[in-house]
């Protein structure tokens, strides 16, 4: 047979099988399905072309509504450019686990990007549900649920998950001769804005945040002199934080003309203890790739979004400026195990190291990829580190 | 016939003995000689190191010193490390990181529970604590190094490098104004002094008479690079606090390679805080996290 003929024979009978296809889901799948609950204003284009089987498996599947695989896997098939960069940096909680449905919907919406939620911001809201809706003073954006107007969805080298710099953020919005202008009497070029400024809403006016620190609220001069104000001055006022300076570790952090102002606000805070940020997000400012081994490991301990917690934030003389010894701290909570367990402290010893056996001798309190976050597997390789005769 | 299965066996051999060799050539360069601990066998008034900070090498007398700040007193051991004395200056001293012993027996240590650079005279049996300042801010000791009649300090708070002369007076620093995070260690070599900036992951190299600095970026994937110590070659070894391993760099920072790992058996380290060579080519690490010092040779 001549090739050509061939050919045209195999494009026929492709396009024949494709259209009984098509045919089969435009008429077998929405003769139960109606059809009305797959349209809207934007839909997904295998729906719209009637590849009903390009995501499910019409007979039999391992997956919850007969998707023929996990809801990531099937999203990156088609999206397959988004994998690396959905990868990168710091990546959304929803991302990282695959949960592409927790924003879009997977047939159709009334929104753009195949967004759930209708009202712009509610995609957010539905997790983010510490974030208040109104303040008595709203930022226009986020009044209007424009959340990517400073933040990115999936993914962002920046902490947050911002666009950019923060003092860059605003000032596209904010015109920098304007601001000045109403910073009369601020030493150089404005910036840090968010030292003062709540970026989504306040009780006070013009964003100031809701704490203002006591020699703020009295004027400048308490604290500004001459020059920079140091960590002396700061610490005239709190001395007791000096008693945890004392100490081998401490968070005097390098290179800071003022080390506290590193994580407090001077001026005005969300907070008492004047931190410019939630505190896990100052942590993770600098400590990255803690937080990155406590996100990417199979058995993590549950996240307390709060690392003082644990960690004597100021300074300690244990071991990762804990707050006590490695028994200490976890007994605080895990008081069963501080009753009940392989025998830990006094006179037990570790025989690798001489030091008293503490649970963090077998665990790894932020996260491992074993059960109950043990440094090795429980079943023989962790016990036999010291039980050498068994 | 029996030519072919002999050529086969041969190959075979080869391929086996040829396999093991370079399995072996694989393995850390860097051997485990022995470690220096606290508590003694057969000895219950020694107890083992809790937090030990920094070593230091006696070079004249073939000692080593160690600062357990866990138990606020100093350690000594001989070359060989054999446990010599532990010393608290009837129990005065407060959270000790950082020692530094004189040829005429005068000691320096940085005391951080009294932000003191403390100085002992032992022949005197005198202890003085030295708050210091510098520019009119108070510096807080974190790092020390004594090189004749130069005091090189790190201080905590600002993250530079400041020399004192013997009067303890603030002669000049050495810092990094571009870093976000100043320096976290440093040490004095050949009329040099480097730097290592955590946050930049860099090593910072300074002529001891000059302003001008060279910066040497590590390529290489470092977690929580800690404390810096240079090769008897010239090789830049970095030690990662959070990975327990130890990286080695050239002096245009390319990786060469690592060794060592995170856990707390041998040639194991957990939360480790400092590297040292010593004067007969040994490597030192301050191991914290396991209370004890590991000496290692190649």
């Amino acid at each position: 047979m001549n090739k050509n003929i061939q050919l045209s024979l195999l494009i026929l009978l492709t396009c024949f099988f494709t259209s009984i296809v098509s045919a089969e889901a435009n008429t077998t799948c929405f003769k139960c399905h109606k059809k009305a609950n797959f349209s809207g204003k934007v839909v997904h284009s295998p729906v719209a072309e009637n590849k009903c089987s390009s995501c499910h498996n019409p007979h039999v599947a391992r997956y919850k509504n007969l998707l023929s695989s996990e809801v990531s896997e099937l999203c990156y098939q088609c999206h397959q450019d988004k994998i690396e960069s959905f990868s990168k940096g710091i990546v959304h909680k929803p991302v990282k686990k695959g949960e592409c449905l927790s924003c879009h919907a997977p047939h159709a919406s009334s929104n753009k990007g195949l967004l759930n939620e209708s009202a712009p911001g509610e995609n957010c809201f539905k997790c983010h549900k510490t974030l208040l809706k109104k303040y008595d003073y709203t930022h226009q954006p986020y009044e209007k649920g424009d959340c990517g107007a400073c933040h990115r969805a999936h993914q962002s080298e920046r902490a947050q998950l911002l666009n950019d710099e923060p003092d860059k953020l605003c000032s596209k919005c904010h015109q920098e001769n304007i601001l000045q202008q109403k910073h009369q009497g601020f030493p150089g070029r404005l910036r840090v804005c968010l030292s003062c400024h709540n970026p989504h809403g306040s009780e006070r006016k013009n964003l100031i945040r809701n704490v203002l620190h006591a020699p703020y609220k009295e004027g400048c001069s308490d604290c500004h002199e001459k020059g920079p104000v140091k960590t002396d001055k700061c610490l005239e006022c709190h001395e007791e934080i000096m008693d945890q300076l004392l100490s081998a570790h401490n968070h005097l952090t390098d290179k800071a003309v003022n080390s506290c102002v590193k994580c407090h606000s001077p001026h005005a805070a969300d907070s008492n203890s004047m931190l410019k940020n939630r505190q896990n997000q100052i942590c993770r400012s600098c400590h990255a790739n803690t937080f990155a081994g406590y996100d990417n490991t199979l058995h993590s301990h549950p996240d307390t979004g709060s690392c003082s917690d644990c960690h004597a934030l100021h300074g300690s003389n244990n071991m990762a400026m804990l707050k006590g010894n490695g028994i200490e701290v976890c007994d605080s909570c895990h008081k069963t195990q501080g009753q009940f367990t392989h025998p830990v402290g006094g006179t037990v010893l570790d025989p690798r190291t001489g030091q008293q056996v503490t649970c963090v001798s077998c665990h790894y309190p932020h996260g491992t990829n074993f059960k109950f976050n043990l440094k090795l597997s429980g079943g023989k390789d962790l016990c036999i580190q010291c039980h050498k005769s068994y | 016939m029996r030519k072919t299965h002999l050529t086969i066996i041969i190959l075979s051999l080869f391929i086996l003995v040829s396999g093991c060799f370079t399995s072996a050539l694989a393995k850390d360069p860097w051997q485990w000689q022995f470690s220096l601990r606290g508590d003694q066998p057969n000895d219950d008034k020694t107890k083992p190191m809790l937090l030990p900070g920094n070593i230091f090498v006696d070079q004249e007398l073939e000692r080593y010193y160690v600062a357990d700040a866990g138990n606020n007193r100093l350690l000594s051991f001989k070359r060989e490390g054999i446990y010599l004395n532990a010393f608290s200056a009837s129990n005065k001293l407060k959270t000790p990181t950082d020692i530094v012993r004189e040829k005429d027996g005068l000691m320096w240590v940085i005391e951080k529970g009294r932000n003191s650079l403390t100085e002992i005279d032992l022949k005197e049996k005198k202890i003085e604590n030295h708050s210091l300042q510098y520019r009119g801010v108070s510096v807080f000791p974190d790092r020390l190094f004594i090189d004749g009649e130069n005091t090189y300090l790190l201080d905590k708070s600002s993250g530079d490098i400041i020399l004192f002369d013997r009067k303890l007076k603030g002669i000049k620093h050495y810092g990094c104004p571009e870093c976000t995070s100043g320096f976290i260690d440093f040490t004095v070599k050949s009329g040099n002094i480097w730097a290592l900036a955590r946050t930049e992951k860099a090593v910072y190299k300074f002529n001891t008479d000059g302003p001008q600095s060279e910066k040497i970026q590590l390529k290489g994937s470092l977690a929580f690079p800690f404390a810096l110590e240079i090769g008897p070659a010239g090789l830049l070894y970095i030690l990662d606090r959070h990975n327990g391993t130890i990286a080695v760099f050239d002096q245009t920072g390319s990786f060469k390679y690592n060794f060592l790992s995170k856990g707390h058996g041998r040639g194991e380290l957990y939360y480790p805080e400092d590297l040292l060579f010593d004067p007969w080519g040994r490597l030192c690490v301050v191991d914290s996290g396991n209370g004890r010092v590991e000496i290692f040779s190649r």
